[in-house]
């Protein structure tokens, strides 16, 4: 395919990087000299130098009326420019245009995108301030991601050696817990990764993969970590920006109890915030203030949540955070290297925007049916994609267990008719279920002919 | 440096060129000549070293090729293609040592053309077409077409097209760097194939009309004949030779335009219209110049030899029809000029490049103008588009280095004990890529009478210049070879 990446920044790169390894041809569009001479000399691009808000320059870069480009990815640190390349883009048409918002009112409904006539437009803010919340929610998840508007969601949690999952072969998972509807689609084992299977043995320190339903999520942790899951009464965060902003205002909202405290040392910062913000007490303060961190009890908070503009700062907040006594510290890192830290640092988890818009751009390239395709969790080579069973598919009509389908690849939740349940070998598939397939990402194709999706 | 790497790298180099041995072996079997012997065990040799070049660096990952492993791994890769290259000529006893076989090998591969045979037509046709496949292999650049051939290179393959493609900075022509190298083969086999049908229309058979086609597209030089092209005395010959000369020192990228549909793609180019304009200037000037002072008696006439030896030299080819040595002092003078110019980047052309010496035009321009207007702010531009500061920087330092190689070469060369004319321009022959230089090297001479020790430093010599001076001189300093 034909893709124009317009920015070269942290997210364009990576977004560049990965297309052209996955053999597309790609043009990266940058205005800043020395972010062009880096993608220049790094990737097997084209590099087309100027603002991306210029007909000229996008021309340059192949959009013309008539041109035969598949996809123009806008992720500029700008909305204007990634808006108005968008709409040039459309105009000469390009099939398909996906731009990155910062300002969050443009991702409040879906009209806007619809209106600038931008096919998918994305908030990274937005969606880590729903991941943030999940891995608030289920205290063990390292990972987690939602899954169906946030009815599921997937969740990573590591088996701890007193589980009484452990020695139990996969197949008896459910007699053991009949109530409690989860599938298990990934198994992290020692740095290997592992596509489950029924006689798959489960062992301590596995990191487990498990889609479960939403209201179920909380009871993950019992099973798993052997700890009473206990519901959040305080949550501190640290940095009062867009993101740290969207964290406490979900948090307001769907936590009816929960005690918020929001740390920022910007003052005009802080008195916007308090005007907007509902119920969260705002703070105007240091994030590395000891003391003012124990008055406002960092030892009874659940969760501690770093979003300054600043990685660095965010990491050592985290790590502070956790020696002072905070149960679970979160912390937001734009920068991909970062990732690799949590190994090395006492923090919780740690979050990057970059990456979850990366993510959601990777999988409307990779995918025509862009709008449906859910979370492919970085870690690991697998994705899961949502798909709708059409009535003429060959599946229809069949036992999942008759597909033969092949190892790597497996059905996680049925939705039909508005019930979500994870199916079982013996589950008929019927026409227009819409299913979450989990697929390592070389079978993903095959995978979807199996179920007769184009 | 990964330095196994590297090896695994040189190992696929290895293989390309000895298994490319197969086709003069088809002719040396042909004919039952000699040869037959070496070739064999060239090809022996080549597969056994590119076994062990392989088995050393069996484990070692295409995507962590950096930047200094693509230029040590180019460079690396010419000499040893080179040293694979000049076996056939020393098993064969074509020549006495191992130092003429490299030289000759060397001038092969660079596409200079220099030779150290002085009886060329005393040879097997396997060893003639060997001479001249390695003119077309080394034209369009061996790594460039592993690249074509080899799409597991990757992303990594990047570094090492940027090391061997000539040019202050690379065109490519698609986001992908495996189909780049792609067209640009493709474009250079379609080239071949027309001059080669064109040549036996007009009565070569099939083994000159190759011969000739690889040293013209690859603007090589070499020549199955003693006098080179002008044995045939044929205006025909001449006159297609010039043409894909001419074609062979332009920017590929451009032909690949052209024949994709866009006709305006070398007028508009303005490198290309330097190029034209330097190459008429020359044909008119030297022209009149042999019209006047009597060499030629009639314009036709002075006008096919003036033409053909100019885009010979300019495009570093090197065939003759005339011996220029007996032309006025202005034409030799402006022939030896012509050889630092060379081709355009991206084309097969050696030499220092027209587009470099429109950028140093221009920036002497701008220095001009900014005595002038002191607070101007002077961007230089070439086709329109504004010329990057650091390309200014590398345009001018690449300059200074030819100049300071030229001037050490020929220093060298004078120690060894050449007379100055023929130093001067041996040296600039050979830097540039062109082939036959003046006095004693000149277009009917040869260059066998050079002491050993200058030979040596003659293929040195070579090599800078077809990998553009910086890729080889990275070689020489310590800090590459560190990790």
């Amino acid at each position: 395919m034909k893709i124009v990446v317009v920015g070269g920044g942290e997210v364009g790169y990576n977004v560049a990087n990965t297309l052209s390894e996955e053999e597309h041809d790609v043009t990266v569009v940058e205005e800043d000299e020395e972010r062009a001479d880096k993608v220049d000399d790094e990737l097997d691009v084209i590099t087309v130098r100027g603002s991306g808000a210029r007909p000229q320059v996008l021309e340059e870069a192949g959009i013309f009326p008539g041109c035969d480009v598949d996809i123009l990815v806008a992720c500029t640190d700008h909305d204007e420019v990634n808006i108005l390349a968008c709409w040039i883009a459309k105009r000469a048409g390009v099939k398909r245009v996906i731009s990155r918002a910062r300002a969050l009112e443009f991702t409040d409904s879906p009209t806007w995108a619809k209106d600038l006539g931008i096919d998918v437009m994305n908030s990274p803010e937005r969606s880590v301030a729903r991941e943030i919340l999940e891995l608030l929610f289920v205290s063990s998840a390292v990972h987690t991601a939602e899954l169906l508007d946030g009815r599921s969601g997937i969740y990573a949690l590591r088996v701890s050696p007193n589980s009484a999952l452990v020695g139990l072969a996969l197949k008896d998972l459910r007699t053991l817990y009949p109530n409690f509807i989860a599938i298990i689609v990934y198994i992290e084992r020692n740095g290997e990764g592992y596509i489950p299977y029924g006689e798959m043995v489960i062992q301590a320190n596995d990191l487990c993969y498990i889609v479960t339903s939403r209201e179920q999520a909380w009871k993950l942790e019992e099973i798993y970590q052997m700890k009473k899951s206990r519901p959040l009464k305080r949550v501190l965060i640290i940095g009062g920006g867009k993101l740290g902003f969207q964290v406490a205002w979900k948090l307001e909202s769907q936590f009816r109890n929960l005690d918020i405290r929001l740390i920022d040392h910007n003052r005009e910062k802080c008195e916007r915030l308090a005007s907007e913000l509902k119920r969260t007490l705002v703070l105007c303060g240091d994030g590395a203030d000891e003391t003012l961190l124990r008055q406002e009890g960092i030892e009874e908070a659940d969760g501690l949540v770093c979003a300054t503009e600043s990685d660095e700062a965010n990491l050592l907040f985290a790590v502070i955070g956790k020696a002072l006594g905070a149960r679970k510290t979160i912390a937001v890192a734009r920068r991909k290297i970062y990732m690799k830290l949590d190994n090395y640092m006492s923090v919780d988890a740690i979050v990057n925007p970059n990456n979850a818009l990366a993510s959601v751009i990777l999988r409307h390239a990779r995918y025509k049916s862009g709008g449906g395709a859910l979370s492919i969790i970085e870690k690991i080579d697998a994705e899961m994609l949502e798909l709708v069973i059409p009535t003429k598919s060959p599946a229809v009509g069949r036992t999942i267990m008759s597909l033969g389908m092949p190892k790597g690849m497996l059905i996680a939740l049925i939705v039909r008719k508005g019930d979500v349940f994870v199916p079982v070998g013996a589950t008929v598939i019927q026409g227009e279920d819409k299913v979450i397939v989990f697929a390592t990402s070389d079978l993903m194709p095959e995978a979807m002919d199996y179920l007769g999706v184009q | 440096m990964h330095l196994r790497l590297v090896s695994k790298v040189l190992s696929l180099l290895s293989a390309i060129v000895s298994l490319s041995m197969l086709w003069p072996l088809v002719w040396s079997l042909r004919d039952g000549s000699s040869d037959v012997r070496a070739f064999l065990l060239s090809i022996a040799f080549g597969l056994a070293l590119a076994l062990v070049l392989y088995a050393f660096g069996k484990h070692a990952d295409y995507d962590d090729l950096g930047i200094k492993d693509g230029f040590v791994a180019v460079s690396l890769a010419w000499v040893i293609a080179s040293v694979v290259g000049a076996m056939p000529y020393w098993l064969h006893g074509t020549v006495p040592t191992f130092t003429d076989a490299f030289f000759e090998s060397v001038s092969g591969f660079t596409t200079t053309g220099a030779s150290v045979l002085s009886d060329i037509e005393a040879n097997p046709r396997g060893i003639l077409f060997w001479r001249s496949l390695t003119h077309w292999l080394g034209g369009m650049g061996i790594i460039v077409l592993g690249l074509a051939i080899l799409p597991f290179l990757g992303v990594g393959g990047m570094e090492l097209f940027k090391a061997e493609v000539p040019g202050p900075s690379q065109e490519k022509m698609t986001p992908r760097i495996q189909r780049t190298a792609l067209y640009l083969w493709g474009v250079y086999a379609l080239m071949t194939v027309a001059q080669s049908a064109l040549l036996m229309l007009g009565g070569m058979s099939l083994f000159d009309a190759l011969v000739h086609t690889f040293g013209t597209v690859a603007t090589g030089g070499f020549s199955t004949l003693n006098k080179s092209l002008g044995q045939y005395n044929s205006a025909y010959f001449d006159w297609v030779v010039t043409v894909f000369m001419f074609l062979a020192g332009a920017n590929f990228v451009l032909h690949y335009q052209f024949l994709r549909g866009n006709r305006k793609s070398f007028l508009k180019n303005e490198e290309f219209r330097v190029y034209g304009g330097i190459v008429l200037f020359s044909v008119v000037t030297i022209c009149a110049d042999l019209l006047f002072r009597g060499v030629c008696s009639s314009p036709v006439e002075a006008l096919r030899y003036g033409a053909f030896q100019v885009v010979s030299v300019m495009t570093t080819t090197g065939y003759v029809t005339a011996d220029f040595e007996l032309w006025p002092s202005y034409s030799q003078m402006l022939l030896f000029f012509l050889m630092f110019a060379g081709g355009c980047a991206g084309s097969t052309g050696g030499g220092m490049k027209v587009l470099r010496l429109v950028v140093l035009w221009r920036h002497m321009r701008g220095e001009l103008q900014s005595l002038l207007h002191p607070q101007a702010i002077v961007h230089i531009k070439v086709g329109g588009k504004a010329v990057r500061e650091n390309i200014i920087s590398s345009v001018t330092s690449f300059f200074i280095l030819y100049l300071a190689v030229f001037i050490g070469g020929t220093f060298i060369m004078t120690m060894l004990g050449l007379d100055p004319v023929s130093a001067l321009s041996g040296v600039a022959a050979t830097l540039g890529n062109v082939g036959p230089a003046l006095g004693a090297l000149g277009p009917l001479d040869n260059y066998s009478a050079v002491p050993q020790a200058g030979k040596w430093v003659f293929s040195a010599l070579m090599l800078m210049g077809r990998l553009e001076l910086y890729t080889v001189a990275l070689l020489f300093l310590p800090e590459t070879w560190r990790r």
